[in-house]
């Protein structure tokens, strides 16, 4: 009975009041547009940034000199590491194998003949941030029989870095806009609650609680949020459909091939998520502005 | 019933609106308050009913310090009482019937029992045939019966009203009177203020005079004490 009268309280503000209704819904789907549009952005980074990564390997090229013996003790030495986690361990031979591929090299190895190419160890670390990546290539310089080792040097490095530099400002941006986001919604909420401010008043001076007046507005946010999320949904799958038709047609780039695959399929979960994102900013918008309306 | 000792009220302005106001109201009294513009009647009703707290002294309603409630508690509080404003304060886009029956859903009565109560009382202001129409399409005085109405229709101990009459002309404005005197005698304890004489003169109840924020006189029935 009470859930009813709240029920028919929050439809009440729903169905009066249009114009501020729609402004509501429309700051609230394009608030929630421009932060999935962020999100998918913050995804191909992460994307990006894992790639580079998986692709990172420490390469220790070895003295022709190193006994058998010796090689064997020091891939004995590198497997225990606990930052190893893949070791491969390529003979002379096997470097001109794969290097016989390329008719240069082979002109030129052919030129000299001798193998000049050295044995090498490529190694797979377990974390691949670029501190300890260059801290393990160092550590490893330092082995006997080992010539040189390299990682991509500062190329990789310095990519890692910003990769990561944007992968932080991505998630501050995201969280500054849903703050921002959230004191706009409120601010349009506080429209509505300032034009009920009577009906307030009145309901407080019959004996209603904070809760009682709280409670239309709060399902009314909750569902102006799950409907901006509905909105901003579409509107992103329509954008995003458009883009990667032109994408395709004109420059021949697969965009959906960089989504991740919640987003990629626009299953019902990234739906789902958006709406419950709406309803939760709503939500909260109504708290902080009927709040602000209370404490008056 | 309702006790003031002491009481001060002084606004953020400055405005001394009571100063020092001692008295008594006894359970199922009927009490009017009468005095000039900004004598301070409007301000003794709003501290019986904690819209505002006293700068000094004790407001006590039943057994309860006003000023001693809890923010929580206030709601409860105020469920004990009915309030009726000279100024309607009725929401334009509720009928008449869930206007009156707003109360009863604050107090989450279930709605079988919202019915039959909002029912019976507007039948007792004689507004039942207009319980579906909006307020802006009912008089003055009738706005007013459905004010009173609501405050009333959770049966309260206490029932205030602010210059209830102010904005209804004699004939209607006694209608109301009428109400809040039956009221008063099925032992609702009922405070009225009005500036009107003729009221005074014709309910012929317990009157106080305020002027300046101070009791100035006070008057049994017809007898000037």
């Amino acid at each position: 009975m009470l859930s009813n009268f709240l029920f028919q309280e929050a439809l009440r503000l729903l169905l009066n009041r249009k114009r501020l209704n729609l402004i509501s819904l429309g700051a609230i789907s394009m608030s929630l547009m421009a932060l999935g549009l962020l999100l998918v952005l913050q995804f191909g980074v992460f994307k990006l940034v894992d790639f580079v990564e998986e692709k990172v390997e420490v390469v220790a090229f070895l003295n022709d000199q190193m006994a058998d013996a010796d090689v064997q003790a020091l891939l004995a030495k590198i497997r225990a590491s606990s930052q190893v986690v893949g070791l491969e361990y390529h003979t002379k031979e096997a470097a001109l194998q794969e290097f016989s591929g390329d008719p240069a090299l082979k002109r030129f190895v052919d030129a000299l003949g001798a193998n000049p190419l050295p044995a090498s160890v490529r190694i797979q670390l377990r974390e691949k941030t670029a501190d300890n990546v260059a801290y393990f290539a160092t550590w490893l310089n330092e082995q006997p029989g080992v010539e040189e080792s390299t990682y991509g040097g500062g190329d990789a490095d310095r990519l890692l870095k910003f990769l990561q530099l944007v992968r932080l400002g991505g998630i501050i941006l995201t969280a500054t806009l849903t703050v921002a986001a959230i004191f706009i919604i409120a601010n349009i909420i506080s429209l509505m609650v300032f034009a009920r401010r009577e009906e307030i008043t009145i309901t407080r001076m019959i004996g209603a609680t904070k809760w009682f007046v709280r409670g239309p507005f709060l399902i009314w946010g909750l569902v102006q949020g799950a409907l901006g999320g509905v909105t901003a949904a579409g509107l992103m799958f329509g954008i995003w459909k458009l883009l990667s038709y032109y994408a395709w047609r004109d420059v021949s780039v697969d965009l959906e091939a960089l989504l991740p695959p919640a987003v990629e399929s626009w299953t019902l979960f990234g739906v789902l998520g958006l709406m419950a994102a709406g309803s939760m900013m709503g939500l909260f918008s109504s708290l902080l502005a009927v709040g602000r309306q209370l404490r008056e | 019933m309702i006790r003031f000792h002491n009481v001060h009220m002084t606004y953020a302005d400055e405005f001394k609106a009571l100063k020092d106001v001692n008295l008594k109201i006894a359970q199922g009294e009927f009490v009017m308050v009468t005095g000039p513009s900004g004598a301070g009647k409007s301000t003794l009703i709003k501290l019986i009913f904690r819209e505002f707290l006293p700068t000094q002294g004790q407001v006590i309603v039943g057994e309860q310090n006003v000023a001693k409630l809890k923010p929580r508690q206030v709601p409860y509080f105020r469920r004990k009482i009915g309030v009726v404003f000279q100024e309607f304060n009725l929401l334009y886009d509720l009928t008449v019937f869930e206007n009156v029956a707003l109360v009863l859903h604050v107090m989450h009565y279930p709605s079988r029992m919202i019915t039959k109560d909002v029912n019976r009382v507007l039948d007792k202001v004689g507004l039942s045939h207009k319980r579906q129409q909006k307020p802006w399409h009912l008089s003055g005085g009738e706005r007013q019966r459905v004010v009173l109405a609501r405050a009333i229709v959770h049966d309260p101990p206490l029932l205030l009203a602010d210059e209830p009459t102010g904005n209804l002309d004699f004939s209607t404005g006694w209608e109301v009177m009428r109400l809040l005197r039956q009221m008063s005698e099925a032992g609702t304890t009922v405070i009225c203020t009005t500036h009107n004489l003729n009221f005074i003169q014709k309910m012929r109840k317990r009157t106080i005079f305020l002027d300046k924020g101070m009791i100035r006189a006070e008057r049994d029935g017809l007898k000037v004490c």
